[in-house]
Parts: structure tokens; C-alpha cells; sequence
């Protein structure tokens, strides 16, 4: 076997293995994005959850603020018996939905989370 | 040097190969509001899952409509016999004859905590916790309120004529409430649904009952029970397949007045919530048995709620969080 042979094939090696490894990586690091919905309807997509956002949708009993930063997202202002939509605070996790029922809104997030619960009941 | 050169190829065929993993289940998602509540559906498969969502969806529309007791509907439902209330019987539906009649079952099983014939009750209940939570104005109902109202809930006057398909409250001013078991039976309804039409992998969470399937991924589901102290967190994970786990607490509903919390989860001895515990969870394979014991469970002692166990077929894991916040776990099989 001559050196160029092995040279071959070592590039060929790598270039496979740094192709799957690539695709693993893009498979398992899935962006999380959060899906605000109003009424049953999605009004608005979070794409990125580390950038600073806000966005405001106009709920039943008025503006419902709801804003991302450092990975997570949480509803910020709205109006609500005990502000039970508010008081939820930031999640990060697709097992923890913001569910504002007053005001009947609702942000999901999807993809791939670090949290290894799947529901909370 | 040929038979390197074909073992290498080999290996990369290989890789890209496992790479794509053909055929893995896709998820299929669906959230909505129903039953008073937010419902998540996802359903994860090979074969498209939207239409089946869509059937979900109006499975549940269809026992909120019957159940509904606060809003009239198309369809003769809950509304429509309260209404009727010692004037006349009403025809409905098999589907609403087939929940009254689990329902009248195991009011009898748990010897009326849980109790389909409560809403003269629970009525009371609601309107002081609304004129609290959107007036303002809050108090507490009258013992003499909640006493007369006593007198309209005896599972007795719930009169079914299975012929006529009709059913009829004995008692003026009787009310049925099945806001202990529509959200379990229904999604019990469905997960059968899904199974009978080769859904397996599944996962349902309809607002502190979740049900599941098998898992895309052969391995349980881990299920968080909520932190009553600490709501949007768990205090304890389940691992589960193909069964639910159905939360109540007092953190659900309820309205606060001179700094004592009053919530929906009433008693049917008293006529008032009690709080013996924030929470009370409860994992087994039927989704309306798990809804109807967790109600059930919150009015009563361990001791007692044990007891209530035993009357039920099959296993049981049973998470009471107590006032004091202590944790207690029993589990039956």
C-alpha cells in the first residue's frame, strides 16, 4: 500500500466522521423557540430565547407583555385575578408552558430542552 | 489496497446510515383550551398524526359541551338538565347517560367524596370565589346557605331512564357538577381512542392530569408532581408508561379571605374546603379512577384515603403534600 492510499483514506475517515458529527450536533442542538398563542391562534414565534425580545399581545382583559432573555422566557405584565399568569415567572423548559387562562393566552416552548421531565402534573 | 478501499467505503455507508436513522418517530403537536383548561397532545409516530389530533380536539369539545354546567349548549348536556331541576327529565346523549352512570358508581365507591350531585354546593362556592377574585368583594357563604343547599345533593335524586335515555334531578334547585371526572373520563375517552387507532406513543396533559402511552423512545415518561409551596416546580418525579397522574390542590382555584385560602376542592361532609393538604397526587392506569380518587383523597385522612384504596382495583402510587408541607407516599398493589 503506497502513502497516498493511506492518505486517502484518512481524509475520507475524518471527512465522514466530521460530517455525522455535524449532523448529530445540529440534531441534538435543535433551537428552542417559544410559540405564543392567543385565543387558540399563534400569533407570534420567539425564534432565539438568549436574545433580549419583547413582544405584546392584546389578551381578554388587556396587554399581556411577554419577553425572552438569557434562554428563557416569561410573561411579564398582564392583567389577572392574582396574576396568576405573571406569578408563573421565566421557564426554560418545554414541560413548563406559561398558560394564562384569564387572558387566554398561551406560550409553548418546543425543541430540545435540558429539563428531563416530560409533563408536570 | 482495493479491499481497504472497500471496507473504508463500507464503514462510511455505515455511518451516514445510522446518521439519518430512517425511520424515527416524528412528534406531533397540538395545545388547546378545553374543560377549562389549556389541554398539550403530543402524539409521536411514522405515519402523520394531524388528522387523529384533530379528532382529539373534538373529543374533547364533545364531553366539554355535555359537561359544561355553566354555558347552554347545541346539544342537551349538564346545563340543560340542571335547568330542569324537579320540572322535567331531559334526553341526552348515551355518552353523558354511560359518565353518570361511573359517576353515580363511584360516588358510592367513595362513599360521596366524590359526589357528581354537589353543584348546589359548589355553585355557592363559585360565585363568592368570582365576586372575590373579579369584584373585589370578598366573604364566605353562610352556613345557612351552604345547609339548605346540603339538602340538593343526594346522588338518590339523580334519576336515570336508560329507554328514554333521559335524566332527571328530583329536587328544584339540584345540580349536577362533574368537574371531578369530565377532565379524567374524557382523556381516558382519548386515550383509548389513540390506542384503538395504533397511536401508542402518546403523552396528554390536561391541565394537572397527564396521561401517557408508550414512549417513542422505549423508556418511561417522567412525570414532575407540582410543588404546591412553589407552583411551576416539582416536589417528586414519577416514572411512567402507558398510565396517568392526576394532581388536585388547593393551588388550582381558589380566592383568599382574612389570610385564609379557599379553594375548589369542596368537602361533601362539610360543604367547605378543607386543608388537610395542599396536594394530592395519584398515578394509576384509568385516568377518570386517578381524576375521581384525587378529589376524593384531599377531604379525607390517610388512614381513611388507604382504606378508599383498597375498594379500587389494580396498582396504586398515592402522593399526599400535607399543610405542613411534609411529604407522605404509599403505594398499593
Amino acid at each position: 500500500m503506497k502513502k497516498a492510499d493511506f492518505i486517502l483514506i484518512a481524509i475520507l475517515l475524518t471527512l465522514t466522521l466530521s460530517i455525522t458529527f455535524l449532523f448529530h450536533i445540529n440534531r441534538n442542538k435543535e433551537n428552542m423557540i417559544a410559540k405564543v398563542y392567543n385565543n387558540g391562534e399563534l400569533v407570534y414565534t420567539f425564534t432565539d430565547l438568549n436574545k433580549e425580545e419583547i413582544f405584546t399581545t392584546k389578551g381578554v382583559n388587556g396587554d399581556v407583555v411577554i419577553e425572552t432573555k438569557d434562554g428563557k422566557v416569561r410573561i411579564k405584565e398582564e392583567t389577572s385575578p392574582l396574576n396568576i399568569c405573571s406569578k408563573q415567572g421565566w421557564t426554560d423548559s418545554t414541560s413548563k408552558p406559561l398558560i394564562c387562562l384569564p387572558n387566554k393566552v398561551v406560550v409553548e416552548i418546543v425543541g430540545k430542552d435540558k429539563d428531563d421531565i416530560d409533563a408536570i402534573a | 489496497m482495493k479491499k481497504m478501499l472497500f471496507i473504508c467505503s463500507f464503514v462510511l455507508i455505515l455511518l451516514v446510515f445510522t446518521a439519518c436513522g430512517a425511520e424515527t418517530p416524528k412528534e406531533y403537536r397540538k395545545n388547546f383550551s378545553s374543560m377549562d383548561t389549556q389541554i398539550f397532545v403530543k402524539i409521536y409516530d411514522t405515519k402523520k398524526a394531524d388528522d387523529i389530533l384533530l379528532e382529539v380536539v373534538q373529543i374533547y369539545e364533545k364531553f366539554n359541551n355535555l359537561t359544561d354546567k355553566y354555558k347552554d349548549y347545541d346539544t342537551n348536556g349538564v346545563y340543560d338538565i340542571n335547568a330542569n331541576a324537579g320540572i322535567a327529565p331531559v334526553q341526552v346523549e348515551m355518552d353523558l347517560i354511560e359518565l353518570l352512570k361511573n359517576s353515580i358508581k363511584y360516588a358510592e365507591l367513595t362513599n360521596n367524596e366524590f359526589n357528581p350531585a354537589i353543584g348546589a354546593v359548589t355553585t355557592i362556592w363559585h360565585e363568592y370565589r368570582e365576586n372575590c377574585l373579579t369584584n373585589n368583594i370578598c366573604s364566605l357563604p353562610t352556613d345557612f346557605e351552604l345547609n339548605e343547599a346540603k339538602n340538593l345533593t343526594n346522588i338518590s335524586d339523580i334519576v336515570i331512564n336508560e329507554d328514554e335515555k333521559t335524566v332527571f334531578l328530583a329536587k328544584e334547585g339540584m345540580s349536577l357538577d362533574l368537574g371531578g371526572i369530565a377532565k379524567g373520563y374524557t382523556t381516558q375517552k382519548v386515550a383509548e381512542y389513540l390506542y384503538n387507532n395504533n397511536f401508542e406513543n402518546f403523552i396528554i396533559n390536561a391541565g394537572g392530569n397527564v396521561t401517557t402511552g408508550k414512549h417513542p423512545e422505549n423508556r418511561p415518561w417522567r412525570v414532575g408532581l407540582t410543588d404546591p409551596d412553589n407552583i411551576g416546580n416539582y416536589f417528586e418525579v414519577v416514572e411512567v408508561l402507558k398510565k396517568s397522574v392526576v394532581s388536585s390542590g388547593d393551588y388550582q382555584r381558589y380566592y383568599e379571605y382574612e389570610g385564609q385560602k379557599y379553594h375548589h376542592i369542596i368537602d361533601n361532609k362539610t360543604q367547605k374546603p378543607l386543608n388537610l393538604y395542599k396536594g394530592v397526587s395519584v398515578v394509576c392506569d384509568d385516568s377518570s379512577i386517578a381524576d375521581i380518587l384525587s378529589t376524593s383523597l384531599f377531604n379525607i385522612s390517610i388512614d381513611e384515603g388507604k382504606e378508599l384504596l383498597n375498594k379500587f382495583e389494580g396498582e396504586f402510587e398515592v402522593y399526599w403534600y400535607k399543610a405542613n408541607s411534609e411529604m407522605i407516599k404509599y403505594e398499593k398493589s
